[in-house]
């Protein structure tokens, strides 16, 4: 069998970037711009993409490209059987995180189809319309199969003409429709409040810690770096493909659409709230909230709403669909290397989502518990990708696979700096900053956290030997 | 698996989507909730229940009381509870604000009497606190409140109801409800009668023969005939009634539907020379022996100084000595309560009428013509015949001629539905009979601190000289940097005593500043600054010397301007360069940035291509 790669550095740019823009960059971003001080958001969200976001991104391309093994494999590889059950953590983090994203990406299609058949028309009551939703499990469970199928229809055809066609198709069109939103949003009377919210920075807020950590949050999040997404891909690639200037691409690729969507939520929330206070509740009201609801309330108040409307909310299904598929594609990588064929690979992580992602279908509780416990996973998973190059030596990493003959640009010191103190550094004081937030707002989804990771983390660490044997070395063995 | 077989699957999964897709545009009933309980009649079990679940669910606006607690018998006299519920904020004080009464159910049969009071409670406790709300999804607000006029021209009427009223009057009013003051005859009446079929029990379950049993032929008293205001004056008059049956106004007969209770044959003030053993025809010996000598009549019937201390009749039953027990009358007698009420409403059935006092006789109260305008107002609301009781056939000893005559309320009677619906209407017309009646309950609420002063001032009707507010908000942004100025116009300033504007930085307590006048009509505050973020809610209380409130906006607090608190740096043409120069580095970066990795990257590739060659 030829063996299926990315055609093009194109074709693997454009994947790369379909799993960093998801969700959270149309629904997160603007909120937390908004909300935390405009423009000294936006400064402190750029500063962590170089510091932290880039540098992983590179990091994760190395490995990959490097090992051509799955996370597992990459981790078994680097830091041999000891340390295996970080690369399943990071595996693992992934996948449960998918098993309630299907969800969330079929909320999006129900609300485009919904938005297309003029179900947002003048009057209706958005607040009822989505809680009697997602109160219907049925329905939400009805549109999560319709997103699995389409995330597995894609995968199980491959890499190049599953996952890179795909985004092929879908990263240019959405970001053509999320344009079409943000120039029509730009249009409404009070647009200009808009971009003021976005971008007039409240100086005060850089002597807010909780604003550099939802900055540093966003951008880890967003740009999915530590999620083994990049790994995966990588696996893909030629053997002499440069890592560092497409680390580069895709942060800013991710950031740009990050702003245009911005642009789009916030003009169309402060533009056509009856007042900033209205579009601050908008802002308040959580992602889900704020999309649904509010968003959904104010497309229906205009004419040309319900259009924009289908156009808002295909473009966050395509967002939704092409991170969901890097998210599968971790997973699938994974398998085979432990010896699946792929297409059997994907049936079985289709079906894992499809039944995992039940209760979370039909509780939205259970959904926000994971979406708490899991998100936080990334941390970790971060820290451990930062810990395979700290482990080998960040200066000698960096000359081995990142500034190669491939590379079209030199990566310099400042890369060691901060995998090796920055980094670690970024990830403690998020990682105690969130828990203790967690711990605050709600003491019981702390205990879940700590009961469900704990499990995880022992079972991963007790029969690491077994992940050893059956990701990786079962592998080389028949090589051998 | 070939792609035909993917697409059977993809067609299956979209049939099983459909019902998904189809229930997609379900929009919101516009009907309350609540209505669904009003889909047939309450009986006393099902009432007592929902009222405890009520009370349980809303403790911060509701308290329920057993009233025959209060009674020397301590329940009905089948053992029932007359159930009476008050809604108001701070619900265990009682506060300087204007208090109604609404009763059903003196009358056993009249069913619909019970469920309008019931369906007020709902409404009230349903209402409460909740933000205007679009109610029938049509993008306005609170467009058509509930006045039993079309107020939007789109055909459907009181579809989209203004909860900050409700809200209000829970914070403004203190609204007792006794929605069913005759358990024991509404039990009764329900297993003898049927829906729309007429007839039925009308009297309460005294067991007037004392035979230790209940029936029909000799027991019960009239509950609207056992007030002690002028007690048994019309006895044994013949009245011909509205559906042209000849019946006894006020009967001193047992067996009479409208037996009006036994004499008091108590010597209510103590003053009796002779004390005659039980069997001794006392009656015959009352005046000189000085036992009832000063029957309910605001006259002194035995020139002794005071008025009206030795009752003749009435009160006789738990559930009269019910109402008595918290309605304060002007010289506190015995056993009455200490509850001022404004204005009363009890419901009764049918005839479609508003009826107002007197009921024992012909002649007008001096409040005539402000009873005649007070309930042409609520008459706009139920479209009902506004009458006097006395013109509709005499009576006496009616709950509304005590609460005048004793307590000065200014009280209606409501007479539900027509004689085609008779007492037992078919429960289709339980909802609309309440929705029609509703707005008559709030009207009275609302504007009872008006009733108050008109009839305290003899106004011939309710459009007495009041304070009144001009004012427009329009700013709805300040800066954490500013105060907020509020300038109002107050029209006829002579009549304001004070002018208040009241603010809240968390929605809830509201801080007091008074305004002050600057001339003109004009007064002004200055609402401090406040942290950027915050959003401020005010409202505007202009209050005249009886002690009429009138707000801007019209319900206070439950719908209060606001306005939000911004960044110093959001407005002005510094902050538009500002956020220009912003917006050109950010973009800078982030789309320079991708355009110059772009441009290596597409370099590196032509380079590697040509290098491929
Ligand atoms: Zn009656």
């Amino acid at each position: 069998m030829a063996e299926d790669r990315f055609t093009s550095r194109w074709g693997f740019i454009l994947a790369a970037l379909g799993a960093a823009i998801g969700t959270g960059n149309i629904w997160r971003f603007p909120r937390e711009a908004a909300k935390y001080g405009g423009g000294a958001f936006i400064v402190a969200w750029i500063i962590a993409l170089f510091l932290w976001s880039i540098p992983l991104l590179m990091t994760e391309f190395a490995i990959g490209r490097k090992t051509r093994k799955s996370v597992i494999g990459s981790f078994a590889e680097f830091l041999g059987e000891k340390y295996v059950w970080m690369g399943a953590w990071i595996v693992f983090v992934s996948t449960a995180i998918n098993f309630y994203y299907s969800v969330v990406m079929g909320w999006t299609i129900r609300y485009f189809f919904l938005s297309a058949s003029g179900g947002l028309y003048k009057g209706v009551n958005t607040s009822s319309l989505w809680y009697s939703f997602i109160s219907t499990p049925y329905k939400v469970i009805a549109f999560h199969v319709i997103a699995v199928l389409l995330g597995w229809f894609v995968v199980r055809r491959g890499v190049s003409k599953g996952i890179e066609l795909t985004n092929k198709i879908l990263l240019p069109s959405l970001l053509f429709l999320i344009t079409v939103a943000a120039i029509w949003s730009l249009t409404l009377p009070n647009a200009i409040n808009g971009l003021k919210y976005m971008f007039i920075p409240r100086v005060h807020m850089f002597g807010n810690a909780e604003m550099w950590i939802h900055a540093l949050a966003q951008s880890a999040w967003s740009c999915s770096a530590g999620m083994g997404m990049a790994i995966t891909y990588a696996v893909y690639t030629k053997k002499r493909e440069d890592v560092a200037l497409n680390a580069f691409i895709v942060g800013f690729g991710n950031n740009s659409a990050s702003l245009i969507a911005g642009v789009a939520v916030l003009c169309t929330l402060f533009g056509l709230s009856p007042t900033i206070a209205d579009a601050y509740r908008g802002i308040e009201a959580g992602s889900s909230g704020l999309t649904f609801i509010h968003l959904a309330h104010l497309f229906s108040l205009m004419p040309v709403g319900a259009l924009i409307a289908a156009i808002f909310f295909l473009s966050m299904s395509f967002a939704a669909l092409t991170s969901l598929i890097s998210g599968f594609e971790i997973a699938i990588c994974s398998l085979m290397d432990a010896g699946f064929e792929r297409k059997r690979a994907a049936n079985y992580i289709a079906l894992a989502t499809l039944l995992f992602g039940l209760p979370s279908a039909i509780s939205i509780s259970v959904l926000e518990n994971q979406d708490a416990v899991w998100s936080l996973g990334l941390l970790p998973s971060g820290l451990f990708i930062s810990f395979i190059a700290i482990k080998y030596g960040a200066s000698k990493f960096r000359s081995a696979f990142i500034n190669t003959e491939d590379s079209d640009i030199f990566v310099g010191k400042w890369w060691d700096l901060i995998i090796c103190l920055l980094l670690p550094a970024e990830f403690f004081i998020m990682f105690v900053w969130f828990m203790a937030e967690v711990v605050k707002t709600s003491p019981l989804t702390f205990a879940t956290l700590v009961i469900q990771w704990g499990t995880v983390m022992f079972l991963l660490v007790r029969f690491r030997k077994k992940l050893y044997s059956i990701f990786y070395s079962r592998k080389e063995g028949k090589k051998k | 698996m070939k792609n035909s077989h993917m697409l059977v699957v993809l067609l299956i999964v979209l049939s099983v989507a459909f019902p998904a897709f189809q229930g997609m545009q379900d929009s919101a009933n516009t009907a309350p909730s609540f209505e669904e309980l009003f889909s047939g009649y309450f009986n006393y079990t099902s009432m007592s229940i929902e009222l405890h679940k009520i009370a349980s669910e809303h403790p911060d606006i509701v308290r329920l009381y057993d009233l025959t607690k209060n009674t020397e018998y301590g329940a009905t006299w089948m053992g029932r509870a007359v159930w009476a519920v008050k809604i108001s904020d701070n619900p265990d004080m009682e506060e300087n604000e204007p208090k109604i009464l609404v009763v059903g159910a003196h009358h056993a049969r009249e069913w619909m009497s019970y469920e309008v009071p019931m369906y007020l409670i709902y409404y009230l406790v349903d209402n409460y606190g909740k933000p205007p709300t679009d109610n029938d999804n049509d993008g306005l607000v609170d467009e058509d409140p509930i006045d039993m006029k079309d107020n939007d021209n789109d055909g459907l009427i009181d579809e989209d109801w203004s909860e900050a009223q409700a809200t209000w009057i829970v914070n403004h009013r203190e609204i007792w409800v006794i929605p069913m003051l005759n358990p024991d005859g509404v039990e009764y009446d329900h297993q003898i009668s049927n829906l729309g079929v007429n007839g039925g029990w009308r009297k309460n379950c005294r067991d007037n023969n004392k035979n230790g049993v209940f029936d029909e032929q000799f027991d019960g008293v009239d509950l609207n005939r056992n007030y002690p205001y002028m007690w048994a004056r019309n006895r044994y008059m013949q009245v011909i009634s509205r559906n042209g049956i000849a019946i006894t106004a006020d009967s001193s007969n047992p067996a009479s539907d409208t037996y009006h209770g036994p004499d008091d044959n108590y010597d209510d003030d103590g003053d009796a020379l002779v004390h005659a053993p039980d069997w001794f025809p006392q009656h015959y010996i009352y005046d000189w022996n000085k036992i009832d000598e000063d029957p309910v009549d605001s006259v002194d019937n035995d020139n002794d100084g005071l008025v009206d201390e030795d009752k003749d009749g009435g009160f006789s039953e738990p559930e009269t000595q019910a109402i008595r027990s918290i309605v304060k009358t002007l010289d506190d007698e015995e056993g009455t309560g200490n509850i001022s009420f404004s204005i009363s409403l009890s419901y009764h059935s049918f005839g479609e009428l508003i009826v107002y006092p007197w009921g024992y006789t012909y002649d007008p109260t001096p409040d005539d013509s402000l009873f005649k305008d007070l309930g042409a107002r609520m008459a706009r609301y139920n479209g009902y015949k506004v009458i006097k009781g006395s013109d509709l056939y005499l009576t006496s000893g009616d709950l509304d001629d005590w609460l005048y005559g004793a307590a000065h309320t200014l009280p209606f009677t409501i007479e539900l539905n027509s004689q085609e619906d008779g007492f037992h209407p078919m429960p289709e017309k339980i909802v609309p009979t309440c929705r029609l009646n509703l707005g008559v309950n709030l009207y009275a609420a609302e504007y009872a601190d008006v009733a108050d002063e008109a009839k305290s001032i003899n106004a011939k009707s309710m459009n007495i000289p009041l304070p009144s507010i001009e004012y427009e908000h329009t700013k709805d942004i300040a800066l954490c940097t500013e105060d907020y100025r509020v300038v109002v116009r107050v029209v006829n300033e002579s009549l304001a005593k004070e002018v208040v504007l009241w603010y809240s930085v968390d929605g809830w307590r509201y801080n007091r500043i008074n305004m002050s006048s600057i001339g003109g009509g004009y007064y002004e505050a200055y609402i401090p600054r406040q942290e950027a973020g915050t959003v401020v809610r005010y409202y505007i209380d202009v209050c005249d010397s009886f002690g009429v409130h009138i707000y801007s906006p019209k319900y206070a607090e439950a719908e209060a301007y606001e306005y939000f608190v911004d960044y110093d740096i959001g407005h002005g043409p510094g902050a538009i360069f500002m956020m220009a120069v912003m917006i050109i580095l950010v973009c800078g970066i982030i789309y320079g940035g991708l355009i110059k990795t772009l441009n290596i990257a597409i370099k590196a590739e032509r380079r590697k291509i040509d290098g491929g060659r």
